[in-house]
C-alpha cells in the first residue's frame, strides 16, 4: 500500500484549521486483512478501517496544516499521540471526515486537536462524530538534530504536493 | 501490502507478550514515508502494539470477540526505525473493565542490524514508542 491516508482537503484556514476526507473502500488491500474470517473462532470476515490508519489520516491532516502555516519550511514529524478516543468502526462505503485545529504552535512544534466524523450514505449521509485525536508535532530541526535525518525537507514530498494540487490548493514546495 | 505487523511472537503469557516486527526495504509504504528517508511510520508502531495486544487478548478470550483500538493515552515517540531494523514490542494488561474493554501498556525498542547479526535483540535497544492504549470489542 501507498502511504497517503486522506483523499482530499476540503478546507484550509492558514494556521488554524484543516478539513479533509478519506473514503473507505473494499478496493484497498489492507481492509481485507482487517479482519479475515476465522471459522475456528466462529468469526466472519469484517472489513473495517484500522484505527491506526485513522490516526494517520489525522496526522496527515494536522501535519499539512502545521507545515502550511510555516510555508513548508519545517520538517513536521509526529512526536506524540496525546489522546485518542474512537467509538465505532468505519467500513466500506463510509467516508471519514477529519477536522484538525491548531491548539498551540511555536518554534519547536505544534499541538493539534482533531475531530473524527463518519459519513454513512445509507444512514442519511449526515456526519456523525465518532471520536477525537489529539496530536503533538515536532519541528525536528529544532528538537532532534544529530538523529541522522537528511538536510532537505523529506516530509513534504511529491505525494502531498499532488494531494494539495488535486484539492485545488496552490503550494510551492 | 498485507496488514500484518507482527512477524514473530517471542513470549506470551495471559497478561504479557513480546513480539517482533522486522522492517524491510521492500515494504511499499516506505516509498512514501519518506521518499528520501524511509522510516517506519509512528502509527504502524501503534498498529504493532495493537496486533500484539490482540494476540494477547485472544489467549484469554478464545471464544471470539474482535478487539480494536478504542483509545490512546500519551503515546510518545523516540528513535526512528529504519529498513534492516526490527521493532521489539512488549505489551502488558493494566486493567480490564466491565464493559469488555482492556487497558494496556506498550512499548517498542529498536533491534539494530548489528544486534540481529550477532543474535542479540533482547530488548535493550533504544526506545521508539511507549504509552498506554485501550482495546475494546469492535462496534460497527
Amino acid at each position: 500500500m501507498r502511504w497517503v491516508w486522506i483523499d482530499r482537503v476540503l478546507e484550509l484556514e492558514t494556521g488554524r484549521r484543516l478539513v479533509a476526507i478519506k473514503h473507505v473502500s473494499l478496493s484497498e488491500d489492507h481492509i481485507h486483512d482487517h479482519f479475515v474470517a476465522e471459522p475456528e473462532r466462529s468469526l466472519r470476515a469484517m472489513p473495517v478501517m484500522p484505527a491506526s490508519l485513522i490516526i494517520e489520516g489525522m496526522a496527515q491532516s494536522g501535519g499539512i496544516l502545521v507545515g502550511h502555516a510555516n510555508q513548508f519550511r519545517e520538517k513536521v514529524v509526529l512526536a506524540k499521540v496525546s489522546k485518542v478516543e474512537l467509538e465505532r468502526e468505519a467500513g466500506p462505503g463510509h467516508t471519514l471526515k477529519y477536522t484538525a485545529e491548531i491548539e498551540r504552535m511555536d518554534e519547536s512544534g505544534a499541538s493539534v486537536n482533531g475531530t473524527v466524523e463518519l459519513i454513512d450514505h445509507t444512514a442519511g449521509g449526515k456526519p456523525q462524530r465518532i471520536g477525537r485525536i489529539d496530536l503533538i508535532f515536532s519541528h525536528i530541526d529544532k528538537n532532534m538534530s544529530g538523529m541522522g535525518f537528511p538536510e532537505h525537507n523529506f516530509v513534504f514530498s511529491e505525494t502531498f504536493r499532488t494531494l494539495l494540487q488535486t484539492s485545488g490548493i496552490q503550494v510551492d514546495f | 501490502m498485507r496488514f500484518c505487523l507482527i512477524d514473530q511472537v517471542l513470549e506470551v503469557s495471559p497478561d504479557h507478550i513480546v513480539a517482533v516486527k522486522n522492517i524491510t526495504a521492500g515494504e511499499e509504504y516506505l516509498q512514501d514515508h519518506f521518499p528520501s528517508f524511509p522510516v517506519m511510520p509512528g502509527v504502524l508502531m501503534i498498529e504493532t502494539l495493537i496486533q500484539a495486544g490482540r494476540h494477547l487478548l485472544a489467549q484469554t478470550d478464545p471464544a471470539g470477540k474482535r478487539f480494536v483500538l478504542g483509545g490512546v493515552r500519551a503515546m510518545k515517540y523516540g528513535n526512528f526505525v529504519k529498513p534492516g531494523d526490527g521493532l521489539r514490542v512488549e505489551v502488558e494488561v493494566v486493567s480490564r473493565s466491565d464493559d469488555g474493554s482492556v487497558t494496556l501498556k506498550g512499548s517498542g525498542r529498536v533491534i539494530r542490524p548489528a544486534g540481529v547479526a550477532n543474535g542479540e535483540g533482547n530488548g535493550d535497544g533504544p526506545m521508539s514508542v511507549a504509552g498506554r492504549f485501550v482495546m475494546r470489542p469492535a462496534r460497527l
